[in-house]
């Protein structure tokens, strides 16, 4: 699912539990969020990439496909697509868009190609404002994988 | 008697103490941290991707078991 979004050169940067895993946390998700640039292009970009991923809306028994007016918006598009739910969300915590996140994101390298994940410290940050019970139940294993890394980086291993 | 009953430290069970798991104050498991914190973003996606693929084993499951018979 990552290669197809960057084989379409789809700016987007990995939030939610998936950030939380890469970024070194034990954590388990079922889906895939992310967070994409609102822009003209972009959207034509993204729309292409869902289309080859087969991405309809999830739980709706029709069966739709997200179009351009829906990826306009800041709103939270939950797609199930061939490679499993794609959350496809246009802004996060109350109105965070793409320009908002994008500097407090790492470069990583992973199956083969180069993603923007929000890092763990702002990962924290956004799911303590959010207070949802889902968020407070995954702040414990956050900080203490925060807290592990920098005693490593303290420790210069 | 309680000097029969009251194992000796042998490399066994000095093993067995080395590998009990360290623990954080709110319950989460450090000894996973730090393996998890050693991988590489492949090796973590990896690590996720077969849990995810796992949680589809079961959602194909579960619409089956749904279905009308």
């Amino acid at each position: 699912m990552l290669q197809t979004l960057v084989q379409h050169r789809l700016e987007f940067i990995l939030v939610g539990g998936v950030a939380g895993a890469l970024q070194g946390a034990p954590i388990v998700t079922q889906d895939v969020d992310i967070v994409y640039r609102i822009e003209e292009a972009n959207i034509a970009r993204l729309k292409t990439a869902l289309t080859q991923l087969n991405a309809v809306a999830r739980g709706d028994s029709r069966r739709l496909p997200f179009n351009e007016t829906h990826l306009r918006t800041t709103g939270h598009k939950l797609a199930m697509t061939d490679a499993g739910p794609l959350d496809v969300l246009g802004s996060i915590n109350d109105g965070l868009l793409f320009e908002d996140l994008i500097d407090s994101s790492d470069l990583l390298e992973v199956a083969g190609v180069a993603i923007h994940v929000l890092s763990l410290e702002r990962l924290i940050e956004l799911k303590r404002q959010l207070a949802r019970p889902k968020d407070l139940a995954v702040l414990p294993v956050l900080e203490a994988t925060l807290r592990e890394r920098l005693a490593l980086e303290r420790d210069g291993n | 008697m309680t000097e029969a009953s009251t194992p000796k430290p042998t490399p066994a069970n000095t093993d067995r103490q080395s590998l009990e798991t360290a623990v954080d104050e709110l319950g989460v498991d450090l000894t996973l941290v730090r393996e998890t914190l050693r991988m590489s973003p492949n090796e973590r996606l990896r690590t996720l991707e077969s849990y995810m693929n796992a949680f589809a084993s079961v959602r194909v499951i579960r619409r089956a078991a749904l279905e009308p018979k």
